[in-house]
């Protein structure tokens, strides 16, 4: 029996290896006996009855952190028993959140949609048939093919939420030849990747739990976000063996609760509280001066920021520290609202820890502000200057610890470039400027042919939903649209095709995320399939394994981009082309076989130690530790170094390597001084010279920034249990959590005559929303907040969503002008499952949402979430969970926002600084105006 | 004892000792008392540290549990509950991993009329539910919210620590889930194992040792928010969820109006009270079918001097009562069909097997007297019938407050002497009804005024002991006590407690008792009385469920 104890390092788990837990019952089944596990059903006790199962690894679908379930399969019937964590993938190491195991619920849903389906009346009218998928295929792909054939490659769009997959359908697109990516990106994380990417050229951090000493979290890890899970329990695993935890978030976070420190800035002012640190750290000489010196572009900097002295080192320190002169403890503490010593707390924390430093920062702050991306540079110079940069304990750009392998065939880049997706006036935004499309398809006056939504609901989910249902509605806007969906969503009530694909053990996906320091494949596997394969059977297809005519879409896209170039002559087919049957489409064994074996080292050899072939291998174990390129990469030595730095603006790629004062040509940072890069070369030439350096952007949510009576609104929390739209046909997940409240302080509720428990108004620029209030201490007195992750709604009494999660509405429209009314809220109803009869709430939230209009950061092209609102009682004729909305007013909005933009073109006529990165990049001459 | 590890215990060791996992061994569920088992000697108690210096809140474990064991839509063997304490900046959310305690002195068994629930070997209390009859005294025995009714199956379940994963040498379900590693399961008579360790090491808690049960799930940096009940309050609304509109809420709400809880409660699952109605109507109908015999006991000489008519009312009637109280009693049963498992395998500890055999034979009794008055033998042979009825009748009324006294969840009921306080309770609602049906069974004046005499004692008993139950607190539950107590006299059941219960239906009618004509004023007495008397069962039912007890 292992006799670890908790809190010490543990290795990540394998095959050979499996998860044991520290205490003395085992975890799991051990993998040898996966193919026939005895158990006792629980469901007969106390009655002794055994059950064989069959342990089938796959992954979770619902948020993004791809941790890995083991499906446990009834061999007597082949029915589901349950999922539970994967006690050999690296990454989750066997463990769940609530959402892997309440997988079930989903596929179990007694409201799923079993077959495709097609729109027989008008667009949102409800009024749906049966279809098949050959004549949806058909249909769409004919479209698709007429498009192409026209030249129209912009018209078609394909949309994605959180993709569950790293490069199938990028591949794709890039077969076909358009630059028709759009992603939820810019209404998640765009501002926390412009940060980092201007820093070091990788737009996400990768903390490096294990062994650290001080962890700054501008996020809540211990109950949401990527990536939750695998992240919580290095967090807690890291506390436990004695790291402090500073957690900045301006309500009470579940994280927060466990914070050694808890700070509650005012939305947007924390990058003011960063530099002040940074400030007090280099007051105080507890800075890292070798690592400044040996990676930060500080001969640029200077060169630029104080040209015509020395360039010395000295020099260097000296201005720094006079540059950030201003963040003092007391203009932070104004300017954030927060006691005066949490400036120097937070510095002898990061000082204490040096190297040992870790933090993480994608939504919060960054994703709520204009200028948030400003904090993740703020926060990034703290590692800067504490040298916590790719060294254990630290953090690391995310690149080193995800890992995407793909097939040997790899098609070429696209000539074109989507307009619609990367406008001009947002050059570097990161990425897709996707909750723009109905204000660009109407100011740019285009047509989409096709546009797929895939697990994708912007109707419920973007600002300003309402310009979206005006969009879907409009034929001569959106030619088709196909939603592809497990589930219905608020979205898919105005498609043309609902196409059922499978949730998280009915469908193939690979995945990589960088939940450590280290790397690994997680594989996505239709449960079912993999069962029957087991078993002897010959299986072709996903189609007729999962429920009814649920299929998946990998081969949905195979075999539509067969309709789309039947013959092969549009050069598009041979990319999904067999290898062993030339003229026949690639099976999905062929396709993950291919990666699997070429493509992932150590991967071919670990499955033949198992007598097994690499495809058997992921198929038997879901996931594999890809062998790990260690930390502090920048300082590698480069082989054959000689090339000398080309002009950054224009090189495609970063430099091969950086020389350093010792002769040494080093890896470095794919940035283009190959450095980190305090001062952004590239900010400066395109437009936005005075954000050069992280410095700090007054919110336009800050208190200094709201007018008489305006409250901040902070709609951008998640709940522990559920996740955006995907969980909304999860029972056991809906009666933990299924309200969102609007958080008030108690000093400000008794200001607005708000009582607990009753209903609010919320006056946003373009309408309203009416939520219930509930008084805490746990909010910033001034800041109001309400959890975006409850709120569904459906407009038809059968379709269009889960009865359990969603409100039955009506939509009263004028000219623009929308008033979404519930005309009954969540009940118990009968089906197929008995506990739906058992449903006790009775709420289903606010789709707050709706009342956002569009608000673009000019630099990153985040929607910057957080709103200026007035709140008051609710008046006579308000009911709980009205919305109004004037679309009007939010394209008066999207104006104004605009005309911050700096559009391009930037130097030498491109579109966009050819380094930083992109979706599906395009070849450089697409960059050209 | 020799020193086992847990887990060469379930899944067997080097030597191949076979382990309960493996299939010649199993694990046979061992009844008897715990006073027994500890004289027999324990080889294990399994149970659970849960560190919530880890626990993230996150609900993980609820959800693995409901998916592993099939818990239906709003009940649960597990939760988080959540609580805040402080004022922004300095405000703490806490999490509360709550769930049975796998007790060694564990109340449900004592209360399960039936031994559906029984403790294993290995310290897993387990629950069979093709004996459970569904009747919640193991959910009102239990101090900690851990029993629910399955819709579907009408019986009880509980946590059984995963007892079918366990057997094949796994930990529970929750267990695995979690994404922290908080909930560590183990063999705290096995001293090296982790949780032993634990123990050892730290300062751990556990929820309500007070009720004497023996709890095994111990706490590691747990706020006392989360675990007492009694700290905090659950009538601000939920972070995230709706609350059950009832009883509980609005005992909550009265609290919150008195500020007693530091703390409040911003996210809990519901534990909807058990019993209602008809526990009310047969604790009524019982006084009375006791009452009418204890009544009958001061007019029935008389009676039987002046020639004995009439007399078979008085068996009569109290059968009458008898049979509607039977006839509540199953019907608030989940699984009425299997009433007779009360008879045909009683557990002996259990006043709920105790007082249906009290209640048979008090029907036996009645019955045989009933027939022999018909049959005119009244006379002769009444007086033993009486006496034995009496005796019964006693029981009777009283055994309630003994049942009551097991339900280690709800203090109010555990008040002493509560037993003393049914039977003078049953001789009003006897003495009552006799009086108001007087006309209809031939008794004379001087029988109305024996009645008068014995009510009005009844109903000074009565007065008497509401007036000190503030001071009836069972040991070491005493502040719980004066807060339900609280409830009925300043919460939300005091207008009906001051007004209907103690003015209208005793003050009132001892004032209308003093009068003998003209008669009218009697009959009201009798008849305040008697809805005085509901009215006040009503409240000890619903105040003894109102306070939230996890």
């Amino acid at each position: 029996m292992p006799d670890h104890d908790q809190g010490a390092p543990r290795s990540e788990p394998s095959p050979e290896s499996p998860r044991r837990g520290p205490w003395e019952l085992e975890v799991a089944p051990p993998p040898e006996q996966w193919d026939d596990w005895v158990e006792l059903d629980a469901s007969a006790w106390p009655e002794r009855r055994e059950r064989h199962l069959q342990c089938i690894p796959t992954i979770c679908f619902n948020c993004e952190s791809a941790c890995g379930l083991l499906a446990c399969v009834d061999k007597s019937d082949g029915s589901l028993v349950r999922f539970e964590g994967n006690p050999v993938h690296p990454g989750s190491r066997g463990r769940t959140c609530a959402k892997g195991p309440a997988t079930l619920n989903q596929i179990r849903d007694p409201e799923r949609i079993l077959y495709p389906l097609k729109r027989t009346g008008p667009r949102g009218s409800g009024q749906f048939e049966r279809t098949t998928w050959q004549e949806a295929l058909q249909d769409i792909g004919a479209r698709i093919r007429a498009a192409f054939d026209a030249g129209r490659h912009d018209g078609v769009m394909y949309h994605v939420g959180r993709p569950g997959d790293d490069h199938f359908v990028n591949r794709m697109l890039q077969a076909w030849g358009t630059d028709g990516h759009n992603s939820h990106t810019n209404v998640c994380s765009a501002s926390a990747r412009l940060g980092y990417a201007l820093w070091m050229g990788a737009d996400r951090p990768s903390p490096s739990y294990d062994g650290t000493r001080f962890m700054l979290l501008l996020s809540s890890h211990l109950e949401t976000g990527h990536y939750f899970n695998p992240h919580a329990q290095r967090i807690m695993d890291a506390k436990q063996a004695g790291a402090r935890l500073a957690v900045v978030d301006t309500r009470l976070s579940n994280t927060a609760s466990h914070a050694d420190l808890w700070i509650s800035p005012w939305p947007g002012s924390e990058a003011a509280l960063l530099l002040g640190v940074a400030h007090e750290l280099l007051r105080r000489g507890d800075w890292n001066r070798d690592f400044v010196r040996r990676w930060v572009n500080w001969q640029e900097t200077l060169a630029v920021c104080e040209p015509g002295g020395k360039g010395d080192f000295e020099r260097f320190a000296a201005w720094l520290q006079a540059q950030y002169a201003e963040y003092t403890p007391a203009f932070v503490a104004t300017e954030c609202r927060i006691p005066a010593d949490t400036v120097t707390r937070l510095a002898d924390e990061i000082a204490a820890a040096g190297t040992r430093f870790t933090s993480h920062l994608w939504r919060n702050t960054a994703s709520g502000n204009l200028g948030g991306w400003q904090v993740a540079r703020a926060l990034f110079l703290l590692h800067v200057l504490s040298g916590s940069v790719g060294t254990p304990g630290g953090l690391n750009p995310n690149v080193w610890d995800k890992f995407v392998p793909k097939p040997s065939l790899d098609p070429p880049a696209t000539g074109r470039w989507n307009e619609l997706i990367w406008p001009r006036q947002y050059p570097l935004s990161h990425y897709e400027m996707s909750f723009l499309l109905p204000h660009l398809l109407r100011e740019q006056d285009r047509k989409l042919e096709v546009y797929f939504t895939r697990v994708y609901n912007p109707v419920w989910t973007n600002p300003d939903g309402c310009s979206w249902i005006e969009m879907l509605e409009d034929e001569a806007r959106v030619g088709c649209h196909v939603a592809l969906t497990p589930t219905w969503s608020e979205t898919a009530q105005w498609a043309d095709y609902v196409l059922p694909t499978g949730h998280a053990s009915e469908r193939h996906d690979l995945m990589s995320q960088e939940t450590h320091a280290g790397t690994w494949i997680g594989f996505r596997q239709p449960v079912e399939r993999e069962r029957r394969r087991r078993n002897g059977e010959t299986v072709s297809t996903t189609l007729g394994t999962n429920p009814g005519e649920v299929w998946e879409e990998a081969e949905f896209w195979i075999a539509l981009t067969r309709e789309i170039d039947p013959d092969g002559s549009r050069g598009i087919m041979r990319y999904f082309e067999s290898k062993t049957h030339p003229g026949q489409p690639v099976t999905l064994d062929e396709y993950y076989a291919d990666i699997f074996d070429h493509a992932v080292p150590g991967l071919p050899a670990a499955a033949a130690a198992h007598g097994l072939s690499a495809l058997e291998y992921m198929r038997r174990f879901g996931a594999f530790a890809v062998p790990y390129a260690g930390q502090e990469r920048y300082e590698k030595i480069v082989a054959g170094a000689g090339a000398t730095a080309a002009a950054a603006s224009s090189a495609p790629t970063p430099v091969s390597g950086v020389e350093q004062e010792d002769g040494t040509r080093r890896t470095g940072f794919k940035t283009p001084s190959g450095k980190l890069e305090l001062y952004s070369p590239t900010l400066s030439a395109w437009g936005f010279a005075e954000h050069a350096l992280p410095a700090y952007v007054r919110s336009h949510v800050h208190w200094r920034n709201l007018g008489d009576g305006e409250m901040t609104l902070l709609p951008t929390f998640r709940l522990p249990t559920l996740v955006h739209t995907r969980t909304g046909n999860a029972k056991w997940l809906q009666e933990i959590s299924h309200t969102n409240p609007l958080w008030v302080n108690p000093h400000d509720a008794e200001r607005l005559g708000l009582v607990n428990g009753e209903l609010a108004r919320v006056n946003t620029r373009i309408g309203y929303f009416v939520p219930r209030v509930w008084v805490t201490e746990g909010i910033h007195p001034g800041v109001v907040a309400c959890s975006h992750h409850v709120g569904r709604w459906r407009m038809h009494r059968d379709i269009g969503g889960a009865k359990q999660s969603t409100a039955l509405v009506s939509i009263e429209r004028q000219d623009g002008k929308f008033l979404l009314r519930q005309k009954q809220g969540v009940g118990p109803f009968s089906s197929s499952d008995p506990d739906t009869s058992r449903i006790w709430w009775q709420e289903a939230g606010v789709n707050q949402n709706l009342t956002f209009p569009v608000q673009p950061d000019p630099v990153s092209g985040m929607h910057c979430w957080h709103q200026k609102v007035r709140v008051e009682p609710a008046g006579p004729d308000d009911r709980f969970g009205d919305i109004s909305v004037d679309t009007h007013a939010s394209r008066a909005v999207f104006h104004e926002w605009l005309a911050l933009a700096r559009p391009a073109p930037g130097p030498e006529g491109l579109r966009r600084p050819l380094w930083l990165n992109r979706p599906l990049r395009p070849k450089p001459e697409a960059y050209r105006l | 004892m020799q020193a086992r590890t847990v887990a060469s215990i379930l899944v067997g060791d080097a030597d191949g000792n076979g382990g309960l996992g493996s299939p010649g061994r199993r694990l046979q569920a061992r009844g008897g008392s715990p006073t027994m088992r500890r004289f027999l000697g324990d080889t294990m108690q399994l149970g659970f540290v849960i560190d919530h210096s880890r626990c993230i809140g996150c609900h993980a474990c609820t959800v693995a549990c409901k998916a592993e064991n099939d818990v239906p839509v709003g009940s649960f063997r597990t939760w988080v509950k959540y609580t805040e304490t402080g004022a922004f900046p300095a405000v703490k959310r806490h999490f509360a991993v709550l769930r049975c305690n796998q007790c060694t002195d564990a109340p449900c068994i004592t209360i399960c009329p039936v031994s559906a629930l029984s403790k294993r070997e290995d310290g897993i209390v387990d629950v069979d539910p093709k004996v459970c009859i569904g009747c919640k005294g193991c959910m009102q025995g239990c101090p900690y919210d851990a029993l629910y009714i399955h819709e579907g199956t009408g019986t009880a379940q509980k946590c059984h620590f995963c007892a079918h994963r366990v057997e094949r040498g796994l930990a529970p379900a929750c267990v695995i889930v979690c994404p922290t590693e908080a909930i560590i399961p183990g063999d705290f008579h096995d001293p090296n194992s982790r949780v032993s360790r634990l123990r050892r090491e730290g300062d751990l808690v556990a929820r309500k040792t007070e009720a004497g049960t023996g709890p095994n799930v111990f706490y590691k940096e747990v706020d006392a928010s989360g675990i007492d009940p009694l700290v905090t309050n659950t009538s601000g609304g939920f972070l995230w969820a709706n609350q059950m509109p009832g009883v509980q809420l609005d005992a909550q709400t009265f609290e919150a109006l008195e500020r007693r809880a530091g703390a409040r409660t911003v996210y809990d699952v519901a534990h909807a009270p058990l019993w209602g109605g008809k526990v009310a109507s047969y604790l009524f109908t019982k006084s009375i079918a006791a009452g009418v015999v204890l009544a009958g006991a001061f007019v029935l000489p008389g009676v039987w001097r002046e020639g004995g008519a009439g007399t078979a009312w008085v068996p009569g009637l109290a059968l009458l009562f008898l049979l509607l109280t039977n006839g509540l009693l199953v019907a608030d049963l989940k699984r009425p069909e299997r009433f007779l498992l009360i008879l045909r395998r009683p557990n002996w500890s259990s006043w709920i097997a105790r007082g249906a055999v009290i209640l048979v034979a008090y029907a036996l009794v009645l019955s045989i007297w009933l027939v022999l008055a018909w049959m005119g033998h009244a006379t002769r042979s009444g007086p033993v019938w009486l006496a034995l009825a009496s005796g019964l009748a006693i029981l009777c009324a009283g055994y309630t407050g003994w049942l009551f006294g097991q339900a280690r969840g709800r203090v109010l009921w555990m008040k002493r002497g509560l037993w003393m306080h049914l039977v003078a309770q049953a001789l009003v609602a006897g003495a009552a009804l006799l009086i108001l049906m007087a006309p209809f069974i031939g008794l004379g004046l001087e029988s109305l005024g024996v009645l008068r005499r014995a009510q009005l004692v009844g109903l000074m008993l009565h007065l008497g002991f509401m007036l000190v139950e503030a001071r009836l607190a069972p040991r070491r539950r005493e502040e719980e006590y004066a807060r339900v107590v609280r409830l009925v006299s300043h919460g939300p059941f005091a207008r009906r407690h001051w007004v209907v219960g103690v003015g209208l239906g005793t003050i009132a009618a001892i004032g209308l008792s003093l009068f003998f004509v003209p008669p009218t004023l009697l009959w009201a007495a009798s008849i305040l009385a008697l809805v005085g008397l509901y009215v006040e069962e009503d409240i000890l039912v619903r105040a003894g469920q109102a306070l939230p007890i996890s």
